[in-house]
């Protein structure tokens, strides 16, 4: 142990009622270059506390509610399809209303596929582990290539769909560049950067594209927009590519 | 209001709601301990939520031979310590170097950046320490419990890192003085 550390010690109580704390006492009381020393670095030991003080005065407040991942469902969880599903060939309807009428994101194929990395087959038994983000979310990978579009009503008129077809192969090979994000605990960090930015929770994730590049569209529950994040959300950021919320 | 030891004690007994309202409770410290232990709120984020989860699931091996709070404290300062080891985690804000011609540092303003700044140059287990008792206020014994370790380390520990400290703040007036012992 060097003398700066023993002084350190010594200052710091460490070596109390040991012998090398009596030792480091005579040093300081017989000599006087330790005795120096020793004033010296308490000095500035009263400095550093003090800074340690001001920083422990500062407030630091959490950026999420880290208890919201184990809070029960807000509703009995039943076993439902995925609104992609359900909207069929008319998923642009669909996201429209998701999206509050501000932007159109269409799809150009109906073809969908749930694989449910949540369990969504009601609550947990007790014990087991809580539902992380990535257990909540809905997901479907559909490789769908999506548009920003106009807003409702023109969406209705023209009826055109804004993307085109870039088939299977294609679709599956937009999915693949999302590898990463099919991880649960990547996915888990990745929706809780969301969360952070947008302060909810997406409610589905779909596997796809956005103006050409491999994306997930996440949609929220209540109509409150959607959110395109790029195959390296949670790395540093979500990664977010579009929002309409 | 249920104490924390029954609200672990529900939640192992499947109580659904009982571990979140143990962690609203304590999640601003829990999160001060991780975000001055790593210096970066995502990492800290990130050791916070995985901390948690740990001990969602491992309440079953609570003992009660410790507060709850210490018991959550230690995995969260366990979380936060691998997490250096594994990344080796370097400095997130440089310390500024002062010397003549540069602009005076506004200390009143930048006093908690530049601490923030010193101590991520403190090895993490005397970071660790430090901010548990200089900072959170826990007592040597409960930090001990926390980390794991003797009292004595503890001490030993939080002197060191305050002696660095003391360097890499320039609170020395007269260094040499340090250098004129043997």
């Amino acid at each position: 142990m060097n003398m700066y550390d023993s002084l350190a010690d010594y200052a710091g109580g460490a070596l109390d009622g040991t012998p090398e704390g009596a030792a480091v006492a005579a040093r300081i009381a017989s000599d006087p270059a330790w005795r120096a020393a020793y004033e010296e670095l308490t000095g500035a030991l009263t400095l550093v506390q003090a800074d340690l003080a001001v920083l422990a005065a500062q407030p630091d407040e959490p950026p999420r509610d880290f208890a919201a991942p184990f809070e029960p469902p807000a509703l009995p969880q039943t076993r439902r399809k995925s609104q992609w599903a359900l909207a069929g060939g008319s998923l642009a309807v669909v996201l429209l209303a998701l999206a509050g009428g501000t932007f159109l994101l269409t799809g150009s194929d109906s073809s969908s596929t749930t694989r449910g990395m949540s369990a969504d087959n009601g609550d947990a038994p007790a014990g087991a582990a809580p539902q992380s983000y990535a257990e909540r979310i809905r997901v479907t990978a559909s490789g769908k290539d999506y548009q920003r579009g106009p807003a409702l009503g023109a969406a209705k008129s023209t009826d055109t769909p804004k993307s085109t077809s870039r088939g299977e192969a294609e679709e599956q090979s937009a999915v693949a560049e999302l590898s990463r994000l099919r991880d649960k605990p990547a996915l888990d960090r990745c929706l809780a950067q969301v969360q952070r930015r947008h302060g909810v929770v997406p409610e589905a994730a779909d596997y796809a594209r956005f103006e050409g590049r491999p994306a997930v569209i996440l949609t929220f529950s209540g109509s409150t927009g959607i959110v395109v994040v790029g195959p390296s959300c949670g790395l540093s950021g979500p990664d977010e590519i579009y929002s309409s919320r | 209001m249920r104490s924390d030891a029954e609200l672990l004690t529900a939640h192992a007994d499947g109580d659904k709601g009982a571990f979140a309202e143990l962690v609203r409770r304590h999640q601003s410290r829990l999160w001060a301990v991780a975000l001055r232990t790593l210096g970066d709120r995502e990492e800290a984020a990130d050791a916070l939520q995985d901390a948690l989860l740990s001990a969602y699931r491992n309440a079953d091996k609570f003992r009660g031979e410790a507060a709850v709070t210490t018991w959550l404290h230690r995995i969260v300062v366990n979380a936060c310590l691998d997490r250096v080891r594994r990344k080796q985690a370097r400095p997130t804000v440089p310390l500024p170097e002062s010397g003549p011609g540069e602009p005076a540092v506004d200390t009143d303003r930048d006093t908690p950046m530049l601490v923030r700044a010193a101590l991520q140059e403190l090895p993490a287990e005397q970071r660790a320490a430090l901010i548990l008792i200089d900072v959170q206020g826990f007592s040597v014994a409960d930090a001990a419990e926390v980390l794991g370790v003797a009292e004595g380390t503890v001490k030993s520990r939080c002197a060191r890192g305050r002696a660095k400290l003391a360097v890499l703040l320039g609170h020395l007036r007269n260094p040499s003085l340090l250098d004129d012992v043997s």
